[in-house]
């Protein structure tokens, strides 16, 4: 599993995700690239299982460059992405029955396509998930997939429709952070990229990361007091909570 | 309907929130029951299965005088005679919460789905279903000296939230959570629909006040 995630910020998209791969042969494993630039202005991503996920992602970025004329915009890439999607999946489960492997059913590989879509003047989110692969799209609110859960419950309280993407940037490295403390199948090193209008498809470097890392260290703090004490509030119990209905004594 | 059900130990008394809002069934005791002054038996999944099991398994084949570990013990053995020789196929899940004879507060499940069958004993805090919501929140804000009003407020907090995030309305259209504590020497009681609205008010407050104080979270110092 991984936590996988297209937020959407006032202006462009932010892209992030864990590294962690689990369930191949050495169980854990924090080294998958599950991140690759397409063109200038769009950036795919994957999760779940790591091997065809990675030669998805490769596959299409090769796609795009043997066909730059037909392959320019987003909505043709996110067109032909699909076939390129499933054939890797469907050759990696091909090689896995040959070898006499079965793969349990809940295993799945999943694809995500964002970039600004100059064709339409707008920035686009794109989802595709094994088996079926039907594309799903996002056009206006944001996606997370796989590991999903502890960040939405956050994107709910901390997220605004006005935030810009240096902030988001920001937020999504909070939402991995967080969810990596509860959730052994999250972790390892953060890859982030953003997609804005003037400069597209930007990788954050490791030392960027490693920037709002530390600059995250009070906000994860802070966050944490802001829930102790908002559980142990005196003053909502005095509003809210005037009888001592549930003394046990 | 797989209903969810949240359970916390503290020192106090254990905290438990049961969503139950299934409309052919809505008594609140529809799936906890009471087996004696320290032990109680929540189930989930498939609930008339689960209540056939109680009645026709548990009741009568159980020595429900034992403590809490005498009882998950043999109705472990019980309950997968019973699923083996009727070939169930249905998940059904059990919590058993509740003090040993020494005191000991202590939740054990015992869960079946098709081919599989698992026994696990739990602290702090224990789910009808894997729950990452309920994980992060205990994570968090649960401290050893937690107090079991507390307890309740957090089981509370995170039931809602966990059915706004798994988009799962029905316990909000349904108005239907529960709250219930087994106390060391109370025993097992409900709580009232009074008592349960005000903890129901005050964890909106308190998510109102979440939201208010994060506001600024991610705008840096120099902005």
């Amino acid at each position: 599993m991984t936590l996988a995630m297209a937020l959407r910020a006032y202006d462009g998209l932010v892209l992030a995700t864990d590294s962690r791969s689990t369930g191949g042969p050495r169980q854990s494993d924090d080294t998958s690239e599950k991140f690759l630039q397409v063109n200038r202005d769009t950036g795919v991503m994957t999760y779940g299982l790591a091997v065809p996920g990675y030669v998805g992602i490769s596959r299409l970025v090769e796609t795009v460059k043997s066909k730059r004329e037909e392959l320019t915009y987003f909505r043709p890439i996110a067109d032909a992405a699909r076939s390129v999607f499933q054939t890797a999946y469907r050759d990696w489960l091909s090689e896995q029955e040959q070898q006499g492997r079965e793969i349990q059913e809940e295993l799945k590989v999943g694809f995500i396509l964002g970039g600004y879509d100059s064709a339409a003047n707008q920035f686009q989110i794109s989802h595709w998930e094994s088996p079926e692969f039907k594309e799903r799209q996002y056009p206006d609110g944001d996606l997370l997939a796989a590991q999903w859960h502890t960040a939405r419950f956050l994107i709910n309280k901390l997220f605004y429709p006005e935030i810009a993407v240096a902030q988001l940037s920001e937020l999504a490295v909070f939402l991995l952070v967080e969810t990596a403390v509860t959730e052994p199948t999250v972790g390892g090193p953060l890859q982030l990229a953003t997609v804005t209008l003037g400069q597209g498809f930007q990788r954050l470097h490791e030392q960027d990361i490693d920037e709002i890392l530390q600059r995250s260290q009070r906000r994860f703090c802070q966050f944490r007091k802001i829930l102790l004490e908002v559980l142990a509030d005196q003053e909502v119990e005095r509003i809210a909570y005037p009888t001592s209905a549930l003394d046990t004594q | 309907m797989a209903n969810m059900i949240i359970a916390i130990q503290t020192l106090n008394g254990i905290a438990v929130a049961v969503e139950s809002p299934h409309v052919a069934q809505p008594e609140k005791t529809a799936n906890i029951v009471s087996l004696n002054p320290d032990t109680v038996l929540a189930y989930h999944e498939t609930l008339p299965l689960g209540e056939q099991m109680v009645e026709m398994v548990l009741r009568p084949q159980v020595d429900l005088d034992g403590d809490i570990f005498s009882i998950a013990t043999q109705a472990d053995h019980l309950f997968q005679e019973f699923v083996e020789q009727e070939k169930i196929e249905s998940p059904i899940g059990f919590l058993f919460l509740g003090y040993t004879t020494e005191g000991v507060g202590t939740m054990l499940g015992w869960f079946h789905a098709g081919d599989q069958t698992r026994t696990t004993r739990f602290f702090p805090y224990c789910t009808s279903r894997p729950n990452p919501i309920v994980g992060y929140l205990v994570k968090k804000l649960y401290t050893p000296d937690i107090s079991l009003i507390k307890a309740l407020e957090l089981t509370a907090y995170a039931m809602i939230q966990s059915k706004i995030v798994l988009t799962q309305t029905s316990i909000i259209e349904c108005g239907r959570l529960n709250l219930a504590a087994i106390h060391p020497e109370r025993g097992f009681f409900w709580l009232d629909k009074e008592a349960t609205e005000s903890i129901i008010d005050r964890n909106e407050w308190r998510d109102r006040a979440l939201r208010i104080r994060c506001a600024e979270l991610f705008i840096s110092e120099s902005e």
